[in-house]
């Protein structure tokens, strides 16, 4: 088990070329506890200061603030900032693990002791269809009887060198079949198009969004808010086992350079900031991530 | 031999002079159950009061009957818009005169059975949005939800009190060969067809009344006493009087129609997402008087459609924020937002065990046999019947027609099955129904058609109340009746007959009385005051374009031939934009032909038929809001215009008789105004809109056809023209005779303050329409609106008629010209003024872009 400790800020700032008179907003940007991370001294703070800010659990179990505004602003700025400790379990040997097709057919025959759960992750969802076209690419890697971690990291290898990294080609309304086709995208296109092709041959594989820490080129220093947001994919392999991450735009699975803020059938159940506004004329966003690591006389507490 | 030779063999066919000829000829065939006749051929009890009271009437009584119904169903608007769009042309609901008759004993059976469903989908929705146990225990396959395409997570928990999700349920059913009933698909999101069933109902007993008072029907009106008490019981604050609304989708919307025909039945008002919004977690009605908060919502809008920030839909129906609301109880939407789950085909397959699990019994109704090919063993069975079958989207009923694979080529048919394998769960295969037939006047004879019926039940504590009657749909193919609500040739009535006089309940008075008491004025919500100003200025525009056309083509093609004074008409004309050619009078029928084209044509917004249509379109838009029979003579206004043709040139002599009877509608459409509207801040927002018209449109003639800019025209001519187009000319011959003198026609439109024709008079009203418009008690001085007004007034009052008459007899117009140009100019601002003020939109809400 291996474990780091990070001290994160998140900066989203709306601004708007005329005043906004009333605005509604959800965010989801408050890590949810599991035994992957623990957050400690989270806030979430937002600017102008709402009345209200509410916090609650969402269906997926992920922590959100729900705030509205009514008085006329031309700037919002929403951060989120604290401490998490994360720890992945370090990952089971690939080739040892069940055949794919054996936990598909525990979570379909119901004798998966987690087959509930895994099953909300099992079929379409608003920004993920599934289809033969993503069946077979996805077969290519899941050959028969083949472990599923093993076959699963392949697909992740796939996706890596099959498709481009590219911020131009998709934006974030992009229909996951668009980016497949063009075989373009960024990290949210990527993990749908994984999550597309594992549903589509019968597993389930939820949306992971969050953090993943970035080493600076050797001999330059790390440049502050030059993090991102990032997306990956988390694949149900079997009661054993249990969920394994996997990040396609990065070819890995993951392990404690990323962190997991808040999971669901896809981006649309996780989007870190939505809302709807009125008035505002033009709006630019400026998002700003930095993700530092402590030192581990930290990690100790 | 002078007998016909064919005598025995014509007979039956001889054509049918009363009624009881037609019940004569009517013969099921033996293959259906026939709701009014046994396989004996006999008339079945339930059946024999309507066809006895039926059968004294004589045919052409009975068309005449047919033809008021359909006049009434046509100037009520009753309409279909077949898609939830305003370029999909609405069919007119086609309503058959002759009822479905039900025995009340019978339909017990069935509202037991409609009670058992109504149940059992509440409580598969309280599970499936809460707990999940029948998914966990295995009861219902996890795609029920998981997989269903309108399932919205965020619904999940949030539960209303009392704990309930449907309030509203529909069914439809079908009837097979052995007369037993099935139900073949449940609405539980917001089931369609109420305000049509209430419509087909006062028409059906307007047209045969004595035969509806003979036979016992059951009364409606118990069910909407309940539909009331129910949503009054579902708000958390005000109990005594909760503001309840209708949340319509909007004009384009199919329907549209039956909103604002509940809304008027029930006294709710009638709101759309932009009338409403989210402030300090209430959902508020946006009105003139300010942010009410609104307790109940009965919603028209699609589960997905409720919220832009949490269900990412409806940007233009939805309410942002309104989740949170629903979550924390302080307003209650029904049915519950993700209500529609319950409506999946799929479903109906696991029934039977639900109400096992639930009840410990079997469906009172059973449900028409479905398959879902989810599972192996049926994917097997649907395969190998493809032909035998009807194949669903196993997760939508309604706006997708199923599969007939019997009908299908072996290509498409491939096709499908290649689609089933690759996805088994989103199929679902279904028996084709044998439908029962009932009798249906159609071509002059009674004919078998084939018939479906949907039958409602609303919540009542514990348990559900049925509607006692239903809405029957009838087609000559009974496989046009499984598309969906809209499918089907023509409706019917449904009477539920028995042997015992029924108790006397008023269907529309009695039940609505109690809301709308104090709250008459400030209720009104902007974009509904937007449109009574414009429905007012439109319809004011047609009336003085209808005044100066007749006036311009009686002078055109009358004997007297063109005067001097024609010339201001034509300028009137083309200033009206009726006319793009210079007035030239060459050859005056040519010009009338020009002027009746213009005021026909259909191209343009400010031709007569333009504005009618306008007028027409946005009297639609607040129907709820006027009365029935205004509403029936703007739409009897629109389809005159309507149906002349203009690219046949119709004659500018017969558009004259056209305009008469125009004329005449519009001054009716004022009557309703002035005598059947309370004086509310509607009614003051359509007056203010036909005032400031009437004013601009008065000052704009007078600077046209007045000898101002010096013309040659006469002067008498064009002071009488001035009288004809204001209406005023009888009043004048009243006061002066024959004797036209320009400082007394000038009084009677300008300043005389005791012509409604007049500007003064339009001004003084004015006034005071904006002097009562609610604005904030801290407001010190006069707002802008009231001081054009008031200044408006001023000048017009405080003109020398006298002295303006001797300037322009010295030929010194410029003073009269001024105050005029000054009307023309100043109005347009007043008005917006109002519309900056009191209508201006909230304008579409955003989403934020990527984050």
């Amino acid at each position: 088990m291996s474990c780091t400790t990070y001290k994160i800020e998140h900066t989203t700032t709306y601004s708007y070329e005329s005043p906004v008179r009333i605005c509604h907003n959800i965010v989801m940007l408050y890590p949810r506890s599991s035994n992957v991370v623990q957050p400690s001294y989270y806030r979430i703070t937002v600017k102008p200061h709402p009345e209200t800010l509410v916090r609650r659990e969402d269906y997926f179990g992920n922590q959100l603030h729900s705030f509205s505004l009514n008085e006329s602003h031309k700037q919002l700025v929403v951060s989120a900032s604290g401490r998490v400790k994360v720890s992945y379990a370090a990952l089971v040997e690939p080739t040892a693990t069940e055949a794919w097709e054996m936990v598909r057919e525990a979570v379909d025959a119901k004798t998966d002791r987690n087959w509930f759960d895994a099953c909300q992750y099992r079929f379409p969802s608003p920004r993920i269809d599934i289809d033969a076209r993503y069946a077979s690419f996805a077969r290519r890697s899941f050959l028969k009887n083949r472990p599923i971690v093993e076959a699963a990291l392949d697909l992740t290898q796939r996706i890596f060198r099959e498709f481009k990294y590219d911020a131009e080609a998709t934006e974030v309304y992009t229909p996951t079949a668009a980016a497949f086709e063009m075989r373009h995208g960024v990290c949210q296109d990527f993990a749908h198009v994984q999550i597309a092709c594992l549903r589509s041959i019968g597993l389930s594989a939820r949306y992971v969004s969050g953090y993943l820490r970035t080493v600076p080129p050797p001999g330059k220093e790390k440049l502050i808010g030059a993090d991102q947001s990032h997306a990956w994919v988390s694949l149900y392999c079997g009661q054993t086992v249990g969920w394994v991450d996997l990040d396609p735009t990065n070819n890995r699975s993951c392990d404690t350079d990323h962190i997991p803020i808040a999971w669901g059938r896809d981006y649309n159940d996780v989007i870190p900031v939505r809302g709807v506004f009125l008035g505002g004329g033009e709006h630019s966003i400026q998002v700003s991530v930095d993700v530092q690591e402590l030192p581990q006389a930290v990690n100790a507490d | 031999m002078n007998e016909p030779i064919f005598k025995e063999e014509a007979q039956p066919n001889a054509p049918p002079v009363s009624f009881a000829d037609l019940l004569e000829q009517y013969r099921p065939g033996f293959d259906h159950y026939d709701e009014a006749v046994d396989s004996a051929g006999h008339v079945r009890s339930s059946w024999s009061r309507l066809f006895q009271r039926l059968s004294g009437m004589s045919l052409p009584e009975f068309e005449r009957r047919i033809l008021q119904a359909q006049k009434q169903l046509e100037l009520d608007g009753v309409a279909f818009n077949p898609h939830d769009s305003t370029r999909g042309v609405s069919r007119p609901w086609r309503l058959d005169p002759i009822p479905l008759v039900l025995d009340a004993q019978e339909w017990q059976k069935i509202e037991r059975g409609m009670d058992q469903r109504a149940q059992l989908a509440d409580l598969v929705l309280l599970d499936l949005l809460g707990p999940q146990t029948l998914l966990r225990e295995r009861v219902l396959p996890p795609e029920i939800l998981f997989a269903d395409p309108r399932y919205l997570p965020a619904c999940h928990a949030a539960v209303p009190h009392p704990k309930k999700h449907l309030h509203l349920y529909a069914a439809d059913l079908a009837r097979s060969f052995d007369g037993q009933w099935w139900i073949t698909a449940e609405r539980t999101r917001s089931p369609f067809g109420l305000g049509y069933l209430l419509e087909n109902r006062l028409v059906t007993s307007r047209m045969l009344p004595e035969a509806f008072q003979h036979c016992n029907a059951v009364r409606l009106a118990s069910f909407f006493i309940t539909l009331r008490q129910t949503l009054k019981g579902l708000a958390k604050r005000y109990r005594e009087n909760p503001r309840i609304a209708i949340w319509s989708k909007g004009p384009g919307s199919r329907a549209y129609f039956e909103d604002s025909f509940l809304a008027r039945y029930l006294g709710y008002t009638l709101v759309e997402g932009e009338d409403l919004a989210v402030r300090d977690q209430r959902v508020m009605l946006k009105t003139l008087g300010g942010l009410l908060p609104v307790e109940v919502l009965l919603r028209r809008v699609e589960d997905q459609e409720c919220d832009p920030v949490e269900l990412l839909g409806g940007d233009r129906q939805g309410i942002a924020g309104l989740m949170e609301v629903v979550r924390s109880g302080d307003v209650t939407v029904s049915n519950s937002i993700g209500s529609a789950l319950a409506e999946a085909p799929l479903l109906l397959a696991f029934l039977p065990s639900v109400c096992q699990h639930f009840f410990g019994q079997d469906l009172i109704v059973p449900s028409v046999a479905t398959w879902w090919c989810g599972q192996e063993a049926e994917l097997q069975y649907v395969l190998e019947h493809m032909d035998e079958l009807l194949i669903r989207n196993a997760f939508r009923s309604d706006d997708e027609p199923p599969y007939r694979p019997s009908e299908m080529t072996q290509a498409e048919k491939q096709k499908l099955v290649a689609r089933i394998r690759e996805q088994p769960h989103r199929f679902v295969g279904q028996e084709r129904m044998v439908r029962s037939t009932t009798p249906v006047y159609e071509d002059g004879r009674l004919q078998t058609w084939s018939l479906a019926l949907r039958a409602y039940a609303v919540a009542k504590n514990n348990s559900y109340q049925i509607l006692p009657g239903a809405l029957a749909r009838v087609s000559p193919d009974p496989e046009v009746l499984s598309h969906n609500m809209t499918s089907g040739e023509k409706s019917q009535d449904v009477w539920i007959v028995s042997d015992q006089s029924v108790p006397h309940v008023s269907l529309l008075e009695n039940s609505v009385q109690e809301t709308e008491l104090k709250r008459a004025g400030a209720e009104l919500p902007s974009r509904v005051a937007d449109n009574l100003f414009w429905l007012g200025r439109n319809l004011e525009r047609s009336e003085q374009i209808a005044r100066l056309v007749r006036l311009v083509l009686q002078e055109l093609t009358g004997e007297a031939a063109a005067s001097a004074g024609t010339h201001g008409l034509l300028k009137a004309c083309r200033r009206a934009k009726l006319l793009d050619k210079p007035e030239k009078l060459d050859d005056e029928y040519l010009l009338a032909q020009e002027i009746t084209r213009g005021a026909l044509d259909r191209k343009v917004a400010h031709s007569l038929r333009g504005v009618v249509m306008v007028s027409h379109a946005t009297a639609a838009k607040v129907r709820d809001r006027l009365a029935i029979d205004c509403f029936r003579v703007i739409t009897e206004l629109r389809d005159l215009l309507g149906s002349v043709n203009s690219d046949a040139r119709i004659a500018p002599t017969d558009f004259m008789t056209v305009l008469d009877e125009a004329i005449t509608l519009t001054n009716a459409i004022s009557g309703f105004a002035s005598e059947s509207m309370t004086r509310t801040l509607g009614w003051r927002f359509l007056d203010l809109g036909r005032r400031i018209e009437r004013a601009y449109q008065t000052s704009q003639l007078l600077l046209s056809l007045l000898p101002m800019e010096d013309e040659k025209f006469e002067l008498n001519n064009s002071l009488e023209n001035c009288l004809q187009v204001c209406d005023s000319f009888m009043t004048y011959r009243g006061r002066y005779l024959a004797n036209i003198q320009l400082a007394a026609v000038l009084d009677l439109l300008i300043t005389d303050e005791t012509n409604p024709r007049s500007i003064a008079f339009q001004l003084q009203a004015i006034t005071q329409h904006v002097d009562r418009l609610p604005r904030p008690d801290t407001q010190a001085s006069i707002s802008p609106e009231q001081r054009i007004a008031l200044s408006l007034s001023n000048s017009v009052r405080l003109a020398d008629v006298v002295e303006l008459g001797v300037k322009v007899r010295e030929g010194d117009w410029s003073n009269l010209q001024k105050l005029l140009r000054r009307l023309v100019e100043q109005l347009p601002k007043l008005s917006d003024a109002i519309s900056g003020k009191f209508l201006i939109h909230a304008g579409l809400q955003r989403h934020f872009a990527r984050s």
